[in-house]
């Protein structure tokens, strides 16, 4: 047993002595289903959630009406468990992902130790508040003892104290994040899932703007908006690069000049433009300028910047910009992109374009990445089905019978 | 090349903006075109992002500091380099690398003597320099803290420095260096922060008022170490006046990557440019250029750099015009504050977990 300074770790819910009696439960039971549909109400009806979209959203995503359709795919689980005690590592900077891993690790059937970031976010204040309230109350008292939220400055000592406890651990955060978290060991029948630094995409259809209504193209671009500015354009789903599958040899300048006028419009309305990320984006703009062959450089504003590649590019994983920075490149056939999608790749977006088409191009061209293929405007969308894992089935165990 | 001479024949604040630029606009082309022919990393660059058509100094093309870490930027072939210059300046990380020839370097240290002696004389002065003279151990590889006392020094004789290896106050020393050079008058030199860390702090925690009455100290080098003690230019000049009974004391503004055209601070708390460099504050929503009185990110140009393609930046610093021709002073061109780096905002998104 690995001997750590408990004073370090703050609990933020529950108690270091609830570790050992944690005991694991069937997906998708109904008092999960029952304390999220409350906590979704309790976040719905606090006041200070009305500041947070993304409070909001996990709230939505919480209610029973959601939580009920999404059981009724796995309606065959009788025969499952979840694998046990789970041990999650959630981002320092994404405020809400710290719920959604926690929530789908419970709804998986598994209870929960979670650290959560040790920077103040009021998000973290609202929903941990909503579920401490929520524990006070004798029906959710199994719920309560099978859950623990900590936080603790970075320590190898604390990680391999709940590493070694754990049935499953899940590591949020970037690849130099899990190769830390792993040097601390598990045991050796436990599953270990990282969820490492990702790279995406979109594959837009000129002609499909073409024929936008205006009303059409503003959903569009608000849609574009929300996958990438939203998030400073760095969450692992936000694509960074743009590509444009046209049929015809046109170089359809006046479909892609509509788009982002579009874009630029709602990003100059909505964006908050640091002066510190307008250098940034110079500064790669200069890097980019030696290091890679670009045709041309559009700069409405520097709330937008578009990157035209000469020609599609031996490899796409470095091409990433932040907070409104796109490089851009023209294909004819999905089947030139082949040679690029590699594992880190994970979303596609996509509009004007069907998304079989795009899923037999990964199956039929036997591709290692893609793990999402989902409409513009859905990037940022996090489900039960995450970088490839279906988590309710990769959280519970299986109980064969005959 | 370019032709100086006119620049060293006149006074560097004697031109009025629009007579400067008539000299300025096309020497600054002219090094342009230089940097474009010999730096190709510049050219890739200037390609993508500059001017076809360059009427005035707002159309050159800037680049920013950060790149200065991120790329070893030559305008000369590597056999020339006389000197590197360092600073781990912005944010961090790897140092910014400033090349300089024979040339530049010559330029650097005649511009300076120019600008500095419009100041304090020609005549040379006992020095005292607030700072330790460790920082000068390698004299083929400065930081920019080395090379700006190696700089300044050549205005003084007698140099000491007031300082001792472990950065501590050598009271001892200093009341020697007094005694010696009681009737004259003394030139005091140092970092921003060094002089209020260092020295200040130092003089008020020990209760040692000195008479330093008949000095001037010139001190530069940036306010972050200050703004976090709530420390602003005037209440600097209070303590130093109180401690040290200095009462003319120049701050300068400049950047290792601009080494000798530096921009000084005059009896009226203005900065001014010189006729060897300009300064332009840009809007960040699109790096148009700021009325007078408006804030903006600080672009820097500088006759100076030859070696390497720094003769157009931008830097990290926020800071606004006040007024062109018309500072009391009576020196012209541009005057202006500063009002330090700009705040590193944190980036959303997946980021890494780990927590220092």
């Amino acid at each position: 047993m690995t001997s750590i300074n408990e004073t370090q770790i703050a609990c933020m819910i529950g108690n270091l002595s609830q570790l050992d009696t944690m005991r694991p439960n069937k997906p998708f039971n109904e008092d999960v289903i029952l304390f999220l549909s409350e906590l979704s109400n309790a976040l719905i009806k606090t006041k200070e959630s009305r500041n947070f979209p993304d409070v909001i959203t996990f709230a939505y995503w919480c209610r029973k009406s959601n939580i009920t359709k999404l059981s009724k795919e796995y309606i065959h689980v009788k025969n499952r468990i979840g694998l046990g005690l789970v041990f999650h590592i959630t981002p320092a900077n994404v405020p809400v992902n710290f719920a959604f891993s926690f929530v789908f690790s419970l709804l998986a059937g598994n209870s929960n130790v979670i650290r959560i970031p040790s920077k103040n976010y009021q998000q973290i204040d609202i929903i941990c508040e909503a579920i401490r309230q929520l524990f006070r109350e004798d029906r959710f008292k199994n719920i309560a003892q099978n859950t623990l939220l900590v936080k603790y400055p970075h320590s190898k000592e604390i990680n391999s104290f709940f590493s070694t406890k754990c049935n499953a651990r899940i590591v949020w955060g970037g690849d130099s994040t899990i190769n830390q978290i792993r040097e601390s060991k598990i045991p050796a029948r436990s599953l270990d899932i990282g969820f490492a630094d990702r790279y995406s995409f979109s594959i837009i259809d000129p002609s499909s703007i073409k024929t936008c209504t205006e009303k059409e193209l503003i959903r569009l671009a608000e849609n574009f908006y929300n996958d990438t500015y939203l998030m400073d354009q760095n969450a692992c789903s936000s694509p960074h690069l743009i590509v444009w599958k046209k049929s015809d040899k046109a170089d359809a300048k006046a479909e892609k000049d509509k788009f982002w006028k579009a874009v630029h419009q709602i990003a100059q309305k909505k964006y908050e433009l640091d002066s510190i990320r307008v250098i940034d984006k110079l500064t790669l703009l200069c890097s980019d300028a030696i290091n890679h062959p670009i045709n041309q450089v559009t700069m409405t504003s520097n709330y937008l910047h578009q990157i035209k590649l000469a020609s599609v590019p031996n490899t796409i994983v470095n091409l990433s910009g932040n907070s409104g920075y796109f490089y851009e490149v023209d294909i004819a056939e999905l089947n030139e992109l082949a040679p690029l999608i590699e594992t880190k790749i994970q979303t596609i977006t996509y509009f004007g374009l069907n998304k079989e088409e795009i899923l037999n191009f990964i199956l039929n061209n036997n591709l290692i990445g893609v793990d999402r293929i989902v409409p513009v405007g859905k990037a940022l969308e996090i489900g039960l089905t995450w970088d490839g894992y279906d988590l309710i089935n990769t959280l519970s165990r299986v109980i064969a019978t005959e | 090349m370019l032709n100086f001479d006119v620049f060293f024949e006149n006074s560097p604040f004697a031109f009025n903006q629009m007579q400067k630029e008539s000299y300025f606009f096309p020497a600054i082309k002219t090094l342009h075109q230089s940097h474009l022919q010999n730096c190709p990393e510049f050219e890739k660059i200037s390609s993508l992002i500059g001017n076809e058509d360059l009427r005035q100094v707002e159309d050159l093309p800037f680049i920013p500091v950060r790149l200065f870490k991120d790329f070893d930027l030559l305008s000369i072939d590597k056999s020339e380099i006389r000197k590197t210059m360092t600073s781990s300046g912005t944010s961090g990380g790897s140092p910014s690398k400033i090349y300089l020839n024979s040339e530049t370097a010559q330029l650097q240290t005649k511009v300076l003597t120019k600008i500095v002696n419009s100041y304090i004389g020609t005549k040379r002065l006992p020095m005292l320099i607030i700072d330790s003279k460790s920082v000068l151990k390698d004299r083929n590889n400065f930081s920019a803290r080395g090379a700006g006392i190696l700089g300044f020094s050549m205005f003084g004789y007698d140099i000491h420095y007031a300082l001792d290896d472990d950065m501590n106050i050598d009271i001892e020393q200093i009341n020697e260096f007094l005694q010696k050079h009681e009737h004259e008058q003394i030139l005091i030199f140092g970092f921003t922060f060094v002089v209020f860390e260092n020295f200040i702090k130092k003089l008020k925690a020990s209760n040692t008022k000195l008479k330093l009455n008949n000095s001037l100290l010139i001190h530069g080098g940036g306010w972050k170490k200050l703004a976090e003690n709530a420390i602003d230019n005037s209440s600097f000049k209070a303590l130093i006046k109180e401690w040290s009974g200095i009462s003319r004391v120049f701050n300068y503004y400049g950047l290792v990557e601009q080494t000798g055209s530096i921009f000084m601070e005059c009896e009226n708390e203005n900065l001014h440019a010189s006729i060897y460099s300009d300064i332009i504050f840009r809007k960040p929503e699109d790096f148009s250029v700021c009325e007078i009185g408006q804030e903006g990110i600080v672009q820097l140009l500088s006759l100076l750099p030859h070696s390497y393609p720094g003769h157009s930046i931008l830097t990290e610093d926020i800071g606004k015009l006040v007024g062109v021709d018309t500072c009391p002073c009576g020196r012209k061109g541009k005057y202006f504050k500063i009002f330090g780096r700009i705040k590193n905002a944190e980036i959303r998104g997946c980021s890494d977990t780990i927590q220092k």
